[in-house]
């Protein structure tokens, strides 16, 4: 249906374009967001990837999902923002990993937690932690992009992304660690 | 190292909270209304493109005709004084008809790229 789409749209049909849109602003915002750090410049920025689909749909060589390009242009346009933006950005905070065995005491804690604290606790985690740690987890875990996806889409390697996934996924969890720690001592 | 394909269940969970939403309800509205500026400029390239190939192929015409039909320029004056009207009607067939017709395509393209 997507390509039936592009090919529309590629003839001058538009009407197709808002399906593009309303499937893929969120992950797109999520992706420009974990970069940024910034909903204005987020929102500028998936704004900007749209238009420049359309501006090269035709350059689409469609031996990937529409998704992995689109969210490969948003990747390159939030990079290219924050290195204009460079000094704004504070440098990430050290992060320790947390170890294998006490990820299951972290994740039974957090299963505890309301819906609310939950949300302000995972996006408290992220936002300190380093943007590529952020935009990998999030690929990953959230849009659930495959390995090959996320190569295309940040054009690091499969073996690097692993690699990478796996430390950042441990230091989410020292993350979470850090901030329920106490509850988790008070429960022992 | 992480060996197995799909992510670890537990991950997805704790991340699927730090799921974000573009909740501003103009958003979509926002980017068609800059897809329809791209698209009409794309229109209005693509139009100059035509419009200034015609031009230039017009005048290149008129260059040609103006060259082969042996017509002084310097003696405009002199024949209309004459009022030779073969003349005339050669000069009207020759330069002015084809000069009306580009500026008759130039004022037809403009009112297009404007629209």
């Amino acid at each position: 249906m997507e390509l039936f789409y592009i090919r529309q749209i590629i003839e001058g049909d538009i009407s197709h374009f808002p399906y593009f849109v309303e499937t893929y602003k969120d992950m797109a915002f999520a992706i420009a967001y974990r970069i940024t750090n910034n909903r204005e410049d987020a929102e500028e920025i998936v704004q900007d990837a749209f238009v420049k689909a359309y501006r090269s749909l035709a350059k689409f060589r469609q031996d990937s999902k529409f998704s992995t390009w689109l969210f490969r242009i948003v990747v390159n346009l939030a990079l290219t923002k924050i290195k204009r933006n460079e000094k704004k950005i504070a440098s990430d905070i050290e992060i320790s990993e947390l170890p294998d065995n006490m990820i299951e005491s972290v994740e039974a804690m957090y299963r505890g937690l309301s819906e609310t604290e939950q949300r302000t606790l995972i996006n408290t985690a992220l936002d300190e932690m380093g943007r590529e740690d952020r935009l990998l987890l999030t690929l990953y875990y959230l849009n659930e992009n495959s390995i090959d996806e996320i190569k295309d889409i940040t054009s690091i390697s499969p073996d690097n992304i692993k690699m990478k996934l796996h430390r950042a996924r441990k230091k989410m969890y020292g993350r979470l660690n850090k901030r329920l720690e106490p509850a988790i001592k008070e429960t022992v | 190292m992480m060996e197995n394909a799909q992510p670890e269940k537990g991950t997805s969970y704790i991340l699927h909270n730090s799921r974000l939403e573009l909740n501003d309800p103009g958003f979509s509205k926002i980017v068609l209304q800059k897809i329809q500026q791209e698209r009409n400029r794309k229109i209005k390239i693509q139009l100059w493109i035509r419009y200034s190939l015609i031009m230039v192929s017009l005048l290149l015409v008129l260059l040609f005709v103006i060259l082969s039909s042996n017509i002084d320029l310097g003696q405009f004056s002199s024949l209309l004084s004459n009022e030779d009207s073969a003349q005339l009607q050669g000069l009207f067939g020759y330069f002015i008809l084809p000069l009306l017709l580009l500026l008759g395509f130039k004022r037809l393209l403009d009112t297009r790229i404007r629209n």
